[in-house]
């Protein structure tokens, strides 16, 4: 089977079935990403997200992964899309949590909620998505320094939330 | 990866779960939409390109045989442009038959 790259070029010549796999592959790290990132509108947000990724098939160079292309076409869909940070953190539905535990899950919520939009996009793309620190400066637009600072604040943050949660 | 790293990738991961294909589907429509309107469009432009080409024609036509005829036969050259010219503007708004 062909790699992103070979997919992301079909597609950037009008391959819509080449355009299909890669929709497959990337569906559920895209929605994950955006859950968590912007969790109410979500999936709206996601179909925007491929909708635009096969607008702009043509402009993937391949210098970077397909990946790190379509996460960054995600977090701009979701900067474009938000609302005033005031009404951010009130009203927010629980993200649904893989944890056997639902406790866990909503501690996790909790922790999540107390870091800011960037180190929170940082820590899914680093820890849950399993993008390299590159791949996530990339996908963020910031340089590779910052996202590190952002990534080792954010998890220094969630360990000790998760630390407390243990005591 | 430490084991509070790999805790965090546990929380925070994707859910194991099979593609969505119904959300798959309603992309891929999306697409196919997009596709098809960016066809047309395509085609838009190719059709008002030859028919403004043909407008010019037909009015370059009409000042050179303006030009062999004198004033009058002039006047009576534009007007036949004139009417030619918005048969070709008309023609692409009027309803396509199925």
């Amino acid at each position: 089977m062909d790699g992103d790259e070979g997919l992301a070029r079909l597609a950037a010549g009008g391959d819509t079935a080449a355009f299909e796999q890669l929709v497959r592959r990337h569906e559920g790290g895209v929605r994950n990403f955006l859950r968590r990132v912007a969790r109410d509108s979500a999936d709206d947000l996601a179909q925007e997200t491929f909708t635009r990724a096969w607008r702009l098939a043509g402009s993937f160079r391949g210098s970077g992964s397909y990946r790190a292309w379509l996460y960054k076409i995600a977090w701009r869909v979701f900067l474009s899309s938000r609302k005033p940070p005031v009404a951010e953190e009130t009203c927010n539905p629980p993200v649904e949590s893989h944890s056997p535990d639902p406790a866990i899950g909503i501690d996790i919520e909790r922790a999540m909620s107390a870091l800011s939009e960037r180190e929170r996009a940082a820590a899914i793309l680093c820890f849950a998505e399993g993008c390299s620190h590159a791949e996530a400066a990339t996908a963020l637009g910031l340089p590779l320094g910052t996202l590190k600072s952002l990534v080792a604040r954010a998890r220094a943050r969630l360990i000790s939330s998760l630390e407390q949660q243990d005591d | 990866m430490t084991d509070a790293e790999a805790k965090l990738a546990a929380l925070l991961g994707k859910p194991d779960r099979p593609v969505d294909g119904a959300f798959v589907k309603s992309v891929m429509a999306e697409v196919d939409l997009n596709r098809r309107m960016r066809a047309s469009r395509a085609e838009s432009w190719r059709q008002f390109a030859g028919e403004a080409a043909a407008t010019v024609a037909v009015l370059a036509s009409a000042i050179l045989l303006g030009g062999i005829v004198g004033d009058r036969g002039m006047a009576g050259l534009l007007l036949l442009a004139l009417f030619g010219s918005s048969l070709l503007i008309v023609r692409p708004l009027a309803p396509a038959h199925s």
